[in-house]
């Protein structure tokens, strides 16, 4: 028998009263903690920035060492916070979590007593890979099941697909796997015939179908995975914590195979406990919404959080790129908590698997996280710890430029003490003259400190993994302190590769322009011949860099090369890290483990050893198989609809002919999907491609399949 | 030398081809009602026997009904709130 869904007569289920548990007061402690924050990195970038002013030569005495000290400071801050975010999260895991935390008041009795509300899994996807993220549905679907209580939940393959081979082939394996798990009428499949507005667009098509027949949805991105257990849990605080309008996981990486996913994964469930612990003892109630492996509420979302379009100009007009920090202020505004649980355990997503789709993914969140500056200035009643949050993500790219810029004018104060004459009297009126010089010892200091900012954290959450006894699962303790400094040198490589590359992102965002410099779109094991082409500017920019550099100040050049080196090497660095048989050996080696690699994941071995039944056909595409075969022909008009209209119908016709005629390949995408999308043009094609002679690219065809 | 198929030949394989994808069990019954079915397209329309066989298959063969599910649930219209900025 289904657990009860708690409604309240007459509403719909999105409205229904939920069981209240009282919270903990905490915005006085939210308070207390980001003052503590505040002081902490104003002090500290106070100091780093006198100390960084004695290094130059003139102190600060010249527009250039003025410009150099203000983006320091900028750069150190956001250092800074990062770092104290990490010994916050250190603190409050030593000290048995943070007690504020949503988990932390709730006993075990009273979670479980709660009873579950309908719930929507959703997962939108676009032009994914069919197999791939259906497989990860059907193992939360397989999870869910085991809990017993998949009866209050529905789920949602959302598709804004506009590929017809793919959308054609996610129909027929929804359709399979929907008979395969035996889930009519709890499995469905939506795809919008515009996919406007992106992915909050895709959301906001669903909820305005489905949305009221749910108290909760949980939104899961292609490449997530969750436990049962971890979503009913979640239902469950949701339904003790009616204030709360979010709440977001902490999603673990997993699955990788390359030696990039490898390295990612592997900081990500190290260090990455530490830094949530923290960033969710400061958010508190105003968390972000990372707009996956999070539930939320939908009735408030419903009326709160649809996204108009920005009116401003340039980047900051039209539809809102990156929804879910947007989503998250606009609840909050509406008076609704977001929270950040750390301690739900077994909620996964996975890296890109190589260093070229993190850059081609990081180029659409950099355009979506700048366009927030439009929201954090200008934004009505949001909430201040919300506008920080949109400064973090802009600040997550906007980082990158003022890098760059600051090597920029370290070179030109540099090079100004070689080419130009040296000012000994830099001000006006000045009795004593200056004797301008570097101070090659302190700046020695100024980089270690700022290395201890970056790589303190790390070292606690060593510590912390060997102190309670993780480090086992990370492949025990030398393995682990071995893969944290491996982790370390490929860092130090990346960060300036991404620089460049956040730098083109930030320009071509802000200046609305295309730049082509780096990598190209592409996925799996990267060619050298590729590598070297993609990243050569990069590296002749380096090289004429350190050239430079060499050619004013032999000092000059070797504080040059922490930079420059990952950049001249950068096609190599690209090559090695996409190489998957090199991150096997790594694991082999029992090196960059996680735990659920080395424990084992009952969700891992699901996704793994149980794939969807449905398989593309190998000899033909799906459109072509949506003619040819007869039972996913029946499918695909059953679903499709009678398109209408004068003219529509006469360009369908001849559409219809000439794919008789001369074949799918004759069509383009677009054409393909406008038959595939029309019930009578399938049934016409099907009937009169069986009857084509045998030398017509049909009949040639329908001999192989 | 290159062999040339039959039309029969290829109509029988296109058939029974055709009945297999849709779920049909080829037994040697089936195989039998196929070439009745080739016979009589050949009788009929000699110069078209692949079109032929294909359009009189509805006549000799059922084919299994397979039930497509819904794709969503009945709906439960509400609009979303779009507040200022």
């Amino acid at each position: 028998m289904p657990p009860p869904i708690a409604t309240a007569p007459g509403d719909s289920v999105a409205e229904h009263a939920p069981m209240e548990t009282p919270s903990r007061p905490w915005r006085g402690v939210a308070f207390r903690r980001r003052s503590l924050l505040l002081a902490a990195v104003l002090l500290q970038s106070a100091g780093a920035t006198w100390f960084m002013l004695s290094v130059l030569p003139y102190n600060g005495g010249s527009w250039v060492e003025i410009g150099m000290a203000i983006v320091f400071a900028i750069l150190f801050s956001w250092i800074s916070v990062g770092f104290w975010i990490g010994v916050f999260g250190f603190v409050l895991r030593r000290m048995g979590g943070d007690r504020y935390s949503l988990m932390h008041q709730q006993d075990s009795d009273t979670l479980n007593a709660t009873p579950l509300a309908s719930t929507a899994i959703i997962m939108p996807i676009y032009n994914e890979d069919v197999g791939d993220c259906l497989g990860r549905l059907k193992t939360v679907y397989l999870s869910l099941e085991r809990t017993g209580h998949i009866n209050c939940f529905d789920f949602y393959i959302l598709s804004d697909t506009r590929d017809p081979d793919t959308w054609l082939d996610e129909q027929a394996a929804w359709a399979s796997l929907t008979s395969e798990l035996g889930a009519e009428g709890r499995l469905h499949y939506r795809r919008r015939p515009l996919n406007q507005n992106y992915k909050s667009g895709n959301v906001g098509d669903f909820l305005r179908r489905w949305g009221k027949s749910h108290a909760y949805m949980v939104v899961l991105d292609a490449d997530s995975l969750m436990s049962g257990d971890t979503i009913v849990t979640m239902v469950r605080l949701m339904e003790r914590h009616p204030q709360v309008g979010i709440l977001q996981s902490s999603p673990s990486l997993l699955n990788g195979q390359s030696v990039f996913a490898r390295i990612q994964q592997f900081s990500n469930q190290l260090y990455g406990p530490l830094f949530t612990t923290g960033l969710a003892a400061v958010q508190m109630g105003e968390a972000a919404f990372w707009g996956h492996n999070a539930i939320l509420r939908t009735g408030p979302f419903i009326r709160y959080c649809g996204l108009r379009k920005l009116p401003g100009w340039g980047l900051f007009r039209g539809p809102i790129l990156s929804h879910d920090f947007v989503e998250a202020a606009y609840m909050g505004r509406a008076g609704h908590e977001v929270w950040l649980e750390p301690a739900l355990q077994h909620s996964y997503e996975e890296s890109p698997p190589t260093l070229v789709e993190e850059l081609n993914r990081d180029k659409r969140w950099a355009k979506g996280n700048l366009q927030h500056l439009w929201l954090m200035l200008r934004g009505r009643r949001l909430r201040l710890a919300h506008r920080m949050a949109f400064l973090n993500g802009i600040m997550s790219y906007a980082a990158s430029p003022l890098w760059l810029a600051f090597l920029v004018l370290a070179t030109i104060a540099a090079a100004s003490m070689v080419i130009w004459p040296i000012e000994y009297f830099p001000e006006a009126h000045q009795l004593h003259p200056v004797w301008p010089q570097w101070q090659p010892l302190r700046a020695v200091i100024l980089i270690s400190i700022t290395f201890a900012l970056l790589f303190i954290p790390k070292f606690l959450a060593v510590f912390d993994a060997l102190i309670s006894g993780r480090s086992t699962a990370f492949g025990g303790a030398l393995r682990l302190l071995f893969s944290v400094l491996f982790e370390m040198l490929v860092s130090a490589l990346l960060a300036p590769i991404r620089m460049l590359s956040h730098t083109r992102y930030v320009l071509e965002s802000v200046f609305n322009i295309q730049l082509k410099w780096a990598g190209q779109n592409r996925s799996g094991e990267l060619r050298w011949s590729q590598a070297i082409v993609s990243q050569a500017f990069g590296s002749v920019l380096a090289l004429g860099w350190i050239g430079f550099a060499f050619w004013i100040d032999p000092m000059f050049f070797i504080w040059s090369l922490p930079v420059a080196i990952p950049l001249i090497f950068a096609a190599p660095v690209f090559v090695l890290l996409s190489r998957i048989q090199a991150g096997q050996t790594l694991r082999r080696r029992k090196l960059l483990m996680i735990p659920e690699e080395t424990s084992g994941s009952q969700l891992l071995n699901d996704l793994n050893n149980q794939p969807i039944r449905h398989q593309p056909a190998a000899d033909s595409n799906a459109f072509e198989q949506a003619l040819i075969n007869p039972r996913l022909n029946r499918l695909h008009a059953t679903l499709a609809r009678d398109l209408k209209g004068t003219i529509r119908m006469q360009r369908l016709q001849s559409l219809r002919e000439r794919c008789l005629l001369e074949g799918a390949a004759s069509l383009n995408a677009a054409q393909r999907s406008l038959l595939a999308s029309d019930r009578t043009s399938l049934e016409w094609l099907h009937a009169r491609i069986w009857q084509a002679p045998a030398d017509s690219p049909w009949g040639s065809l329908l001999r192989s399949v | 030398m290159t062999h040339i198929q039959p039309q029969s030949e290829q109509a029988l394989h296109r058939v029974l081809r055709y009945l297999a994808m849709a779920g049909v069990p080829i037994t040697t019954t089936t195989e039998k009602r196929a070439l009745a079915l080739i016979a009589e397209a050949l009788d009929e329309a000699p110069h078209d026997v692949l079109g032929e066989s294909i359009r009189r298959l509805p006549d000799h063969f059922a084919l299994p009904e397979e039930h497509t599910p819904r794709l969503g649930p009945p709906l439960h219209r509400s609009s979303l709130g779009y507040g200022d900025y």
